[in-house]
């Protein structure tokens, strides 16, 4: 990313700090700490003379973690059986249904995670769904 | 979409796919079983789908709202 500075703000003297804005910034999808941000800074307009270098401390971004709302739907489809209580047949199936906003797995790959309540749980005695 | 592996720890089911390319706006459908009904016939609550990325320490993309299951 390059922009110029036609105009060296009145005041600006040396050591002062100039701040930068960004905008149509897109927030990643998860939390990421960029790292190694490097500030290069010219003397002139042809950029000939050996640039000031800066390295910038790490920034962590928040991820836009996002709520798929009204988009999933479980259900648990056994044949007949599906809503037969403590039903647990080796037929018995959970269906589970969702549209992603976005999945972007890294090189191919990702993880999904879903989580399910006990089946039952008495005392110190529990057991899961699955 | 391609199911690669899956660990089951502690009522949560991990499962790590992979695909070609992203995926977005298309609807999948995930079945697992065996699975053990509920022993009430009520409206289960708790079940809540995450997808994560693949980075060293994997974060969180989307959550789903807790979901409910239907045993009436």
């Amino acid at each position: 990313m390059q922009f110029w500075l036609t105009e060296i703000p009145k005041g600006l003297e040396q050591s002062q700090a100039l701040e930068i804005t960004v905008s149509n910034f897109n927030t990643p999808w998860s939390s990421q700490n960029l790292k190694f941000i490097q500030l290069r800074y010219f003397r002139d307009q042809q950029c000939t003379i050996a640039p000031l270098k800066q390295v910038l401390t790490s920034i962590t971004i928040l991820p836009e973690t996002i709520r798929a709302k009204d988009n999933a739907t479980i259900s648990s489809i056994s044949g007949q059986n599906y809503k037969t209580v403590g039903y647990r047949g080796s037929d018995n199936t959970l269906e589970i249904s969702f549209t992603p906003v976005t999945m972007m797995p890294k090189r191919g790959y990702g993880k999904l995670e879903l989580h399910l309540p006990p089946w039952y749980s008495l005392n110190m005695e529990s057991e899961y769904m699955i | 979409m391609q199911i690669g592996s899956t660990i089951v720890m502690f009522g949560n089911i991990r499962m790590f796919y992979s695909n070609n390319r992203h995926i977005s706006g298309k609807k999948i459908t995930i079945r697992c079983s065996p699975f053990l009904n509920p022993i009430q016939p009520v409206k289960w609550s708790g079940f809540k789908i995450i997808s994560y990325d693949y980075e060293r320490l994997p974060r969180p993309i989307e959550v789903s709202e807790l979901l409910s299951l239907d045993a009436t």
